[in-house]
């Protein structure tokens, strides 16, 4: 008992020490304060899977992309683009208006940049602030916490959206990355934002779309580097240098010479026709929009005298014409396949020609950046989590255009609305069928038993 | 696809008119493919979705098929066309009839048929479902991307009206052994080499063309690409990136011989 010091004597060293600790943080705040900031501003990373996924398809093996075209389209991206801090997008024609563009510069501000608020009511900092520690710095889904979540956070580089009104291979909405930002994806980690105000959720899905565009030009520029691939060949130059080899090589055509490579691109030509290329297709996704017809009466109104019939005939198509019952198993439960991936993992998977029992390969994919591959499952239809949504307009989309990314393809042509309307209550229902007698479906060329 | 289609509007235009066709000479091109070396027996495909009725059938990976005195089948043999590479050739008249119909893709017995199949974009392709269980066609087209569900005895049409540089597969994603492989491009002058490796393709306008060859077992991974390899007796017959610029001359044929290339050379 005697070691233990008295209260007084406590005291007394609580002190001290709480001195010491406001003397030492003073210092350490003067001395960040000095040095102009502690941390290096964020900057975007390069996409290094796709770099090394480039080079095992192209390349003989051990050989590397020179390091200085790969500062070349990191250098186009970052004059195009900006920086994490700084963000701009660029015009694909020097007479474009800024109403005619994808995004609106103003909402790039307030997204970008670290998390401040120099007026109140208005922030700034948003996407560090809201959704950096899963999507990660560049939009890659890779962020802080992503390793930890099941689903992955989305990359946006490939540009594919799941849940959206437009058709598959057909970019979303504005208003389709908006609904998902307010309502979150019910079942992942997906929040709902519905408490930020308007203009900040408008200025998060306008960043999103920037970090979309900019992610899918670097895969684009890099594809087309690879497809006549050359060490020496210059990825972006300036008009001067790419008018003067152009009439060098046509000199050394002329002479019978061999001719020296001319550079791809100018900036303008790249951000014509790359980033052009990507941003005509999302400023047409308004006009491919599916239009969900309206719902018959029977429609999410168990007391209509059609209803029973409706879901019964529902349950008919969801294992015969439907084909549902083939995936998504013969009780919707989620059972009836178990190995396949989402194409973001594909994308560096199968593309890059790496089986799933290739674990070196793998490895060496997860250390450039990679999250270690998971299968995707059919969705079990007996938990009523609903990911885009559970109105019966979602659940129409979702069957009618099928979801992007995922194996699941969209409803036969020869499913009518109405038919795609009795799946949409027949699914609906089936989370409230008693569990322990799960409905027997059978596909018809299967035994009961499986 | 506007472009693509006003390219072949205009083909044709130039091919129907009445100077243009006598003016203009249209020759063949020919060859043979085949394979020196052990090749291995394809490999069984084991089913294990829809195991009831896949199970039936004797399946079994199709990505080299070696015919009996060595043939390579199901070689693509196409116009080399990148970025900076367009070879846009008139189409010869006698395409025009064939431009009407609609190639079928067929899931049958749990595998597409054929396997490799090249088309025009003034022609839909016509995914038909003979089995008795649902598939779909996740066609991975670059300028042509779909994946359409095809219940039993069902068929889809599906436009393809943007010409691919390369030929894309075709995968089932309820079956993910299913695979094949469509080449959509705007002029009819391409080939699938046959059970004996043979190839030909009619009536090209004379002038210089680049050719390329491109397999399953092509390229550097499993994904295929262009075959880079092939020998005409002791001597390359592809420069390095694979291709070979040909001469059509009117009325005559380019005889390409047989053309081989190692097994050795083939993606395992």
């Amino acid at each position: 008992m005697k070691d233990l010091l008295t209260n007084s004597e406590l005291e007394k060293v609580s002190k001290v020490i709480r001195a010491v600790h406001h003397i030492f943080f003073g210092l350490g705040i003067a001395a960040c304060a000095i040095s102009c900031g502690c941390t290096p501003p964020p900057e975007f990373k390069p996409n290094l899977v796709e770099i090394k996924k480039a080079e095992m398809l192209k390349l003989e093996a051990g050989k590397q992309i020179p390091a200085a075209q790969l500062q070349d389209l990191q250098q186009f991206l970052a004059d195009g683009f900006g920086t994490p801090d700084a963000a701009k997008f660029p015009k694909l024609t020097p007479d474009e208006k800024e109403e005619d563009g994808l995004v609106r510069q103003v909402n790039l501000q307030a997204s970008a940049g670290a998390v401040l608020s120099n007026q109140e009511g208005k922030a700034q900092g948003l996407y560090r602030e809201h959704c950096v520690h899963c999507h990660g710095i560049s939009g890659d889904g890779a962020g802080p916490t992503a390793m930890f979540l099941n689903p992955y956070p989305r990359d946006f580089r490939l540009g594919k959206f799941k849940f959206k009104s437009t058709p598959l291979f057909t970019p979303p909405t504005h208003e389709d990355l908006y609904k998902v930002l307010y309502n979150g994806i019910p079942g992942t980690a997906m929040p709902a934002f519905k408490r930020l105000p308007k203009e900040e959720l408008d200025s998060l899905v306008d960043y999103v779309k920037y970090l979309t565009v900019r992610g899918k030009s670097e895969r684009d520029l890099l594809a087309i580097l690879m497809e006549e691939y050359d060490e020496k060949l210059d990825l972006i130059a300036t008009a001067d240098e790419k008018k003067a080899a152009e009439a060098a090589a046509e000199k050394a055509e002329a002479d019978g010479a061999e001719a020296p490579l001319a550079p791809i691109f100018t900036q303008e030509e790249a951000v014509a026709e790359v980033v052009g290329a990507t941003v005509e297709k999302w400023l047409g996704a308004v006009d491919s929009v599916t239009v969900v017809p309206a719902s018959p009466e029977w429609v999410a109104n168990p007391s209509h005298p059609e209803h029973v019939a409706k879901v019964e005939r529902g349950r008919e198509l969801f294992r015969t014409v439907g084909s549902c019952a083939q995936c998504h198993g013969n009780t919707g439960l989620g059972d009836g396949q178990l190995n396949d991936f989402d194409d973001w993992t594909k994308d560096w998977m199968k593309d890059a020609g790496i089986l799933p029992n290739e674990s070196e390969k793998i490895r060496q994919m997860v250390a450039l950046g990679a999250l270690p591959p998971r299968n995707i499952s059919p969705r079990n239809l007996r938990q009523g989590v609903f990911r885009g949504g559970n109105e019966v307009r979602d659940i129409y989309l979702r069957i009618k255009n099928g979801i992007e990314g995922t194996p699941m393809p969209a409803a036969a042509v020869t499913l009518s609305p109405d038919d795609i309307w009795c799946l949409v209550e027949f699914v609906r229902q089936m989370p409230y069928e008693q569990i322990n007698r799960p409905t027997r479906l059978g596909n018809k060329n299967e035994k009961a038993t499986q | 696809m506007r472009f693509g289609n006003a390219i072949l509007a205009g083909l044709l235009l130039s091919t129907f008119s009445a100077s243009a066709l006598f003016a203009e000479g249209w020759g063949d091109f020919k060859g043979k493919i085949v394979v020196k070396g052990t090749v291995p027996a394809p490999s069984p495909i084991d089913p294990d979705k829809d195991k009831q009725f896949c199970g039936k059938h004797k399946l079994v990976e199709e990505s080299l098929v070696v015919g009996k005195d060595g043939g390579l089948q199901n070689c693509v043999v196409l116009l080399f066309r990148s970025r900076t590479v367009k070879q846009e050739p008139k189409v010869h008249p006698s395409y025009a009839e064939a431009a009407k119909k609609n190639p079928v893709l067929d899931n049958k017995g749990c595998r597409f048929e054929p396997h490799v199949m090249t088309m025009t974009t003034a022609q839909k392709l016509k995914v038909t479902n003979s089995d008795a269980v649902g598939h779909n066609a996740n066609v991975q087209s670059l300028g042509n991307p779909n994946n359409p569900q095809i219940p039993p005895g069902g068929a889809v049409e599906l436009d393809m009206k943007k010409s691919d540089n390369l030929p894309a597969a075709v995968v089932c994603g309820a079956h993910p052994w299913m695979k094949a492989v469509v080449l959509v491009r705007d002029e009819p002058y391409t080939a699938v080499t046959n059970a004996n490796g043979e190839f030909e393709i009619k009536n090209l306008p004379d002038g210089e063309w680049i050719f390329a060859f491109w397999h399953e077992r092509g390229g550097k991974t499993k994904q295929g690409g262009y075959l880079t390899a092939l020998k005409a007796g002791d001597k390359d017959y592809l420069d390095k990136a694979g291709q070979v610029k040909i001469t059509v001359k009117d009325g005559q044929v380019v005889d390409a011989g047989v053309l081989s290339i190692e097994s050795k050379d083939l993606i395992p």
